[in-house]
């Protein structure tokens, strides 16, 4: 992850906002070059003025192209308009000069702070929440499987402590008095009641480790607004420069040989949907 | 316990994920079946070097890992004269329809999708080691 501080991102945005202007730009140059074959089928006589005026249009319009500061390139933006407006030939390269004039202010009062603070803020932040969570739940997981084994090793202390203390009731050697079966009565039980009670600590201290969900459950929400907000800023970027977000082109079912007869969910399949498709193939 | 009682529990057991945790948990189900001869390692390729140095008779692995996936890990495995009949249990949260498929062509012994029980991974390893 690169550790840029914010304000080496300023270039980069004003860079993408001369990327995404300069198509703008292009685009209008086009409807110009079209004008142009219009006006070649005109009569002569308005001919020669028609293309003047043209001409001039064109080179205020180019001089815009080679703008790269997004100020100039508005006030570059403000002239094309200007001079569209005076020769009443361009009303439709006017028209998208307005538009894309005023998407470019747009972007700059709206969407660009969101694009900065999103790569400047935002993604780095995302990593670092994404990376604690990570370690939080790797840190929960270890303790609880510890917490585990120790339960573990206590029931099979408890287990060997009772077949020890009762092996020879067993094997036939029953106590010979009342007082002797008292007594093993009660060193199992005391052995039974002292693991119990370890088993019960354990309990509760592997109850505590799941603490981590509620502070990783937080990181996640926020780390889930922030990607929202970049969308957000992602979506009017989008809109503003005009084109529609295309539908997702629908996946082609990968044809595959071996394909079996088996009918599998298209989705994730479950242990027995994986254990159908295994049979499939004579697993 | 019965289905696998014919499976020595001595066998040489290799489990491969790059997430600690999950080597743990396997670890600890296959100790709770009887094996403890088990080592672990974190990515395909470390896992490749084991197996080629040392005689393992087992191998499960993940899917998604650095250096070397499970699924070329497998092919690896295979492709080498000297382990190409090992017996080799894929383990994984890539569930999809496909995945199975690439790993029986890629020859697989079984597929495990995760979350899986331990119930499960031992009636796989009864599958896989059938009594002759």
């Amino acid at each position: 992850m690169t550790t840029d501080n914010p304000g080496t991102k300023a270039p980069e945005g004003a860079k993408a906002l001369s990327v995404v202007a300069h198509r703008g730009v292009a685009l209008v140059a086009k409807n110009l070059v079209d004008e142009l074959a219009r006006i070649v089928d005109s009569p002569s006589e308005e001919r020669d003025t028609m293309l003047r005026e043209t001409l001039s249009t064109a080179q205020t319009l180019f001089g815009a192209l080679s703008e790269e500061d997004p100020e100039k390139l508005e006030g570059a933006l403000e002239r094309v308009d200007t001079a569209c407006r005076e020769t009443e030939l361009f009303a439709e390269v006017g028209r998208m000069t307005r538009t894309l004039h005023s998407s470019l202010v747009e972007f700059r009062s709206q969407v660009e702070p969101k694009l900065q603070h999103a790569v400047g803020t935002a993604v780095p932040e995302v990593n670092d929440k994404l990376q604690a969570v990570v370690r939080m739940t790797d840190e929960a997981a270890h303790r609880v499987l510890q917490l585990t084994e120790q339960q573990s090793a206590v029931l099979a202390e408890q287990r060997r402590s009772v077949e020890s203390l009762t092996a020879k009731v067993f094997a036939g050697e029953t106590p010979t008095s009342e007082r002797e079966w008292l007594v093993l009565a009660g060193q199992v039980t005391h052995t039974v009641l002292e693991s119990c009670a370890k088993a019960e600590q354990l309990n509760t201290e592997i109850l505590m480790a799941q603490e981590f969900q509620d502070l990783t459950g937080q990181l996640i929400k926020k780390v889930t607004r922030l990607i929202t907000d970049v969308e957000d800023g992602l979506v009017q970027l989008i809109r503003i420069f005009g084109h529609e977000l295309a539908p997702p082109a629908a996946e082609a079912a990968p044809a595959s040989e071996a394909a079996p007869a088996v009918e599998a969910p298209a989705g994730p399949c479950s242990q027995d949907d994986v254990n159908d498709l295994l049979a499939s193939f004579g697993f | 316990m019965a289905k696998i009682d014919h499976i020595p529990r001595t066998m040489k057991i290799l489990v491969v994920d790059d997430f600690s945790t999950m080597r743990r948990i396997v670890k600890n189900i296959l100790q709770q079946l009887g094996f403890s001869n088990v080592e672990e390692a974190e990515d395909g390729k470390v896992a490749l070097g084991k197996l080629r140095n040392n005689a393992f008779d087992f191998v499960i692995s993940d899917w998604n890992m650095p250096n070397m996936m499970g699924i070329d890990l497998l092919r690896e495995v295979r492709n080498d004269p000297n382990l190409k009949a090992l017996p080799f249990l894929m383990v994984t949260a890539e569930s999809q329809k496909e995945n199975v498929i690439e790993a029986v062509q890629a020859g697989v012994s079984n597929y495990i999708v995760k979350p899986f029980t331990a119930d499960t991974l031992e009636t796989k390893l009864e599958t896989i080691f059938k009594k002759q």
